[in-house]
């Protein structure tokens, strides 16, 4: 009942907007006097519906009027030019690039940067970040390998224009003689200030620190890497510290054909460090120099010498539980 | 609730003083550079259908003048940041106006008041009362105060401003039978609201 009444009402309700009440009315004769009140009520909402005054319609017109007179006066203050960002954003945009656009240059002009140049910095901390952001170990030791190349190759541009600079870099002992080492074919030579850290031994890590000048590498550092070796007469670098430094044209007497020791360096040695080893009555002796995975040469082992890298040659896993108990 | 917030739905145009379409863009256009004349001819043509819009919406004529004042000012507004509507004004200025009245409701919180039945309730009225013999302006916007806020809104369009159900069904996002049913309802409990009043 009441959902039809609301059906003639709708209807209703539409006819009242083209015709008179009573003609609406007479649709429905039953539900006329039920009908009426609520179209009375329509009518009503149209006939009593509030008017504007003149007044507050001409207030709201001289407003904007003014308002818009303001803007005219001063565009450029408020009005954003259509198409276009706001002006503190387009500067931020810019700065954006402009650093992001630098930033790109100094990187690729800093690649072939060399020791003692201004950007050498800039390349140090790429190489840096790199090593940071590698995705796993592997990718790690692979860029620091390639970083401990560069190292060399920049000694070696160095030494070649004779362009003097401070240096530092790893590599291999190739050749050890009074005056000069060969390290990883670069030729390092040895004055009485230079002070040679750990036991040098031909095939081991060394940590070389030093200045090129006049195409010279002197070393004012040498650390050298790995566990002690029975000391040899012949290459006591401490016995030679009076000698005078000599140009590295000298032939290498001790060349890299002796093979690195078996037992890859078991710490990390830092620059400053300078542990006493001391060969306890239960530690085993060093086993005699061998032919080591990968050691034809100096160069080859430079994937595995690394800083930090050693200690995860030392016994190549097998003694990883003993180290651990 | 109102639905049509910001939306620049091109809604038919050309009846009650409304341009037609191709009347309306040029108009915009000059609008949009501020021109005075166009601005003029903007309020006057939507000036007195939106306050009886908003009057409809908040009871209180003062109130209702300054809102739709408000609201011409944001379209000023809009056009200088170019936010206003690229093609018809009146959907847009509807759009506004719902939203200054929330922000008004909003501001002078009123707790919730009951809502009607929305049922028809003819058997309280007895068949020979008449609303309209007795009934004032301040009484109807009293009873206003008790319908829902569809409900309202649905009146506010359909009598305030005289907007055809295919318009105000647009705005709301609402079908027209279900525009046309709320406005029954509501119809019905004005009456009701009024005669449960004056007897």
């Amino acid at each position: 009942m009441e959902q039809q009444l609301e059906a003639k009402l709708i209807e209703c309700l539409v006819a009242l907007e083209q015709q008179p009440l009573d003609e609406v009315l007479a649709r429905y004769p039953d539900d006329r006097e039920k009908l009426r009140p609520l179209l009375e009520t329509a009518l009503a909402l149209s006939r009593l519906r509030p008017e504007p005054s003149p007044d507050a319609r001409g207030r709201s017109r001289a407003e904007m009027l003014a308002a818009a007179q303001a803007m005219r006066r001063a565009p450029a203050l408020h009005r954003p030019r259509p198409g276009r960002l706001h002006a503190p954003l387009l500067e931020l945009l810019a700065l954006v690039l402009i650093l992001f656009g630098v930033g790109l240059i100094l990187v690729a002009i800093s690649g072939s940067a060399l020791p003692g140049s201004t950007l050498y910095g800039v390349k140090l901390g790429v190489e840096n970040a790199r090593l940071v952001l590698a995705s796993d170990d592997t990718a790690r030791e692979a860029l620091a390998a390639r970083f401990d190349q560069e190292r060399r190759d920049e000694v070696r541009a160095l030494l070649e224009s004779g362009r003097e600079a401070q240096v530092r870099f790893n590599g291999t002992i190739e050749t050890i003689q009074p005056a000069a080492w060969i390290v990883s074919a670069l030729p390092v030579q040895i004055t009485p200030d230079t002070l040679v850290q750990g036991e040098p031994a031909i095939g081991r890590r060394a940590v070389v620190e030093g200045r090129t000048a006049d195409g010279l590498l002197l070393a004012s550092a040498i650390t050298v890497e790995g566990e002690p070796v029975p000391p040899r007469p012949a290459i006591q670098p401490t016995a030679q510290r009076t000698s005078s430094p000599s140009p590295p044209t000298v032939a290498p007497t001790q060349t890299a054909t002796q093979p690195p020791t078996s037992t890859p360096a078991s710490t990390a040695i830092p620059p400053t460090a300078s542990p006493a080893p001391t060969a306890g009555p239960t530690s085993p002796p060093p086993p005699p120099p061998t032919e080591g995975p990968g050691g034809e040469n100096g160069n080859d082992n430079d994937n595995e010498g690394h800083a930090g890298d050693d200690n995860d040659d030392h016994g190549s896993g097998d003694n990883d539980n003993s180290d651990d108990d | 609730m109102w639905s049509a917030h910001d939306t620049l739905s091109l809604l038919p145009t050309g009846t009650r003083g409304i341009p037609a379409v191709q009347d309306e863009l040029a108009l915009l256009a000059r609008a949009r550079s501020l021109d005075p004349e166009a601005l003029a001819q903007i309020h006057d043509l939507h000036y007195t259908p939106i306050f009886r819009y908003i009057a409809y919406r908040v009871s209180d004529p003062d109130v209702a003048e300054d809102l739709t004042s408000e609201v011409f000012v944001r379209l000023l507004s809009a056009l200088r940041d170019r936010h206003a509507p690229p093609h018809t004004l009146q959907g847009w200025l509807y759009g506004v106006a719902a939203r200054v009245v929330s922000d008004y409701h909003r501001q002078r919180y009123r707790a919730p008041t009951a809502e009607l039945d929305n049922h028809l309730a003819s058997n309280e009225m007895g068949p020979h009362e008449t609303v309209e013999a007795s009934l004032t302006r301040e009484a109807l916007m009293a009873a206003l105060d008790e319908l829902t806020d569809d409900q309202r809104t649905v009146i506010a369009l359909r009598y305030g401003s005289d907007l055809p159900i295919r318009d105000v069904a647009e705005m709301m996002g609402k079908t027209e039978g279900a525009v046309k049913q709320l406005q029954a309802r509501a119809v019905a409990a004005l009456a009701r609201r009024l005669s449960v009043e004056s007897g």
